[in-house]
């Protein structure tokens, strides 16, 4: 990977991506947008107990975690794609109405960066 | 049933009843208890079943405040959920808007005091709704939901008018206006119309025997109020009594009736002019004792004589009319030949002979009296100075007929006798002409006759005129 000119050509075998002749001389991948960069931890904190956690592109096309959190605090591991993907385009959605106590919807939009990331969760009682 | 088996809701969002709601054997939910099932779907990771809502889709409803299931919920259903009309007939205690708006079904709770099973209907844009709910309703809670807005459209302002009227109870009604949504109240009370024991058939006949029709007319009643303006008339056929007619025009006006009353379904008609105030529990005016006390505007015409004093009206401007008392004065113990003269009391032993002043030119037979009274007998007679005349009319303040004509008189005293003549053979007793009552006054009475063979001591007494009329009995003492 090192011997290529930037971080969007590996060695074949590295990626899924399609096989493109960059030169006469050398093959690489190119990345596709489907293509993991990274990955990103996302800690929700305040978090009402019992609560469903939905993490999902913001076109809706793809849910890419659902959970029903235990406690206060949760942490999920996404991956992270090249910039411009819609996959980092996050709605996150966290919900509690069927069992008391019940709290309004709770809904938020977040971009995906490799790295780390906090969401506050401020759910109000329903 | 529960409210998950009771409705659908599919991929579009629509929300819809499995089966009709029966009125009396379904059960509401509150607007609370829908908000509750689509939240309690709404964070579910997937929708499963007949209902399909989950996590996946956008939050589905939200309340205006806090969930509260002591009082009425206002529920916005999102963005594409929605129900429909059937569906909405399943819902109570609350409203709910859907639609960015556009459409509002708003809670309305009857409240009050009512006969069991007192039956309820609601009209809006003055048509009736179809009912959804059952007689037996009233009797624990009548709480449903009325569709107020449509595509983005209040329907009548948001007015609608809650009745009760069932014929053999007195009616109720209430203007009630949606458009703020929640739960409106409407206040009814009814009670058992002691005064209804026509059956509802002979009502309906006894209306066939009347008209009522809506036209100003200025019509003198004859109680002391003048003619006044009427803005319609019922006309009874002369042998219907008040009593009947009274029912005839609760049938009219009862939910069930298909009559047509001053232009309008009998069903929801209130008063005859829109600047009166209405007779709520029984448009055309109640009936107690004995007695219609007709709703304001209305003239009574083809009265039965017997019922001649048993209502009362009030005029366009708000005069209460009464119907006159036409009363006698009456003087019996007499024989043949006797004098009678009854005239109003002085208060100081005499006759009052100086009740009126009057002037006249020789020849006249109608005559001026200022101050006339109106409980002056119909015709009679009439003393000016001490001379006696007959009339045959009066009207105003004149009096007409007068024999003999007129001699010329400047400033005289005058009075009305109510008996002033030779009482006819075979009699054994006078009357005077009727005169309409006014108020209680005293009258003395004399009987003298000095013919010879049956001369009697002058007698001479007072008695009482009410409401009921007047007599008095001679003694007749012989002098001879």
């Amino acid at each position: 990977m090192s011997m290529l000119p930037t971080g969007n050509f590996v060695r074949g075998g590295y990626a899924t991506g399609r096989i493109a002749h960059v030169s006469f001389l050398s093959l690489g991948v190119c990345r596709v947008p489907t293509d993991p960069i990274g990955t990103t931890t996302i800690t929700f904190t305040n978090v009402i107990d019992g609560s469903s956690l939905q993490i999902e592109s913001q076109d809706g096309s793809t849910t890419l975690h659902n959970s029903v959190i235990s406690g206060t605090t949760k942490s999920v591991t996404l991956q992270v794609y090249a910039p411009g993907s819609p996959l980092n385009a996050l709605r996150i959605k966290v919900r509690k109405g069927s069992v008391a106590p019940f709290y309004q919807p709770y809904e938020t939009l977040l971009t995906a960066v490799v790295g780390s990331a906090s969401v506050y969760v401020s759910q109000i009682p329903d | 049933m529960t409210i998950a088996t009771d409705l659908t809701i599919n991929a579009g969002g629509d929300v819809r009843q499995v089966s009709a709601f029966v009125p009396g054997t379904s059960a509401r939910y509150t607007t609370l208890e829908l908000h509750a099932f689509l939240q309690d779907l709404a964070d579910n990771a997937v929708a499963a079943g007949d209902d399909l809502v989950s996590i996946l889709g956008n939050n589905p409803s939200e309340l205006a405040g806090k969930r509260n299931a002591t009082r009425p919920m206002a529920l916005t259903l999102l963005p594409t959920i929605n129900i429909n009309d059937a569906t909405s007939q399943w819902f109570n205690f609350g409203s709910i808007e859907q639609g960015s708006g556009n459409d509002l079904y708003t809670g309305l709770k009857v409240l009050g005091t009512l006969v069991a099973s007192s039956p309820i209907y609601i009209t809006q844009s003055n048509a009736k709704i179809s009912k959804y709910w059952a007689d037996a309703d009233v009797n624990t809670s009548f709480q449903i939901l009325v569709k107020a807005k449509a595509a983005g459209t209040l329907i009548d302002s948001g007015n609608i008018t809650a009745w009760s009227r069932k014929y053999g109870q007195t009616f109720s009604h209430f203007d009630v206006n949606l458009a703020a949504g929640g739960e409106q109240a409407a206040a009814l009370g009814t009670a058992v119309d002691g005064n209804i024991v026509l059956s509802a058939g002979a009502a309906e006949t006894a209306w066939g025997t009347m008209t009522v029709a809506v036209a100003d007319t200025t019509q003198d009643l004859g109680g002391g109020q003048g003619s006044l303006l009427h803005k319609g008339t019922i006309t009874l056929n002369g042998t219907t009594t008040l009593a009947d007619a009274y029912q005839a025009l609760m049938w009219a006006t009862s939910e069930a009736s298909t009559a047509t009353v001053a232009g309008v379904p009998g069903w929801r008609y209130r008063k005859l002019d829109a600047s009166y105030a209405e007779n709520v529990s029984a448009p055309f005016g109640t009936f107690a004792g004995g007695k219609w006390f007709v709703a304001q505007g209305w003239w009574l015409t083809g009265v039965m004589a017997a019922d001649s004093k048993n209502y009362q009206l009030i005029s366009h401007t708000g005069v209460t009319e009464t119907p006159p008392s036409s009363v006698q004065v009456e003087v019996g113990g007499v024989v043949a030949g006797d004098y009678v003269l009854v005239a109003r009391d002085d208060g100081a032993g005499g006759i009052l002979d100086t009740e009126y002043t009057v002037s006249s030119t020789s020849g006249d037979t109608t005559l001026a009296v200022t101050g006339l009274k109106v409980d002056t007998p119909a015709s009679g007679f009439l003393r000016i100075a001490g001379v006696p005349y007959t009339y045959t009319s009066w009207t105003g303040t004149t009096i007409s007929g007068i024999s003999p004509a007129l001699a010329t008189y400047a400033s005289q005293p005058a009075f009305v006798p109510l008996i002033d003549k030779v009482v006819p053979a075979l009699a054994t007793s006078v009357i005077s002409a009727a005169f309409q009552f006014n108020a209680n006054f005293t009258c003395r009475y004399r009987v003298r006759n000095g013919a010879s063979g049956s001369a009697i001591v002058p007698f001479e007494s007072t008695l009482s005129v009410t409401e009921t009329g007047g007599s008095g009995t001679a003694v007749r003492g012989l002098d001879e």
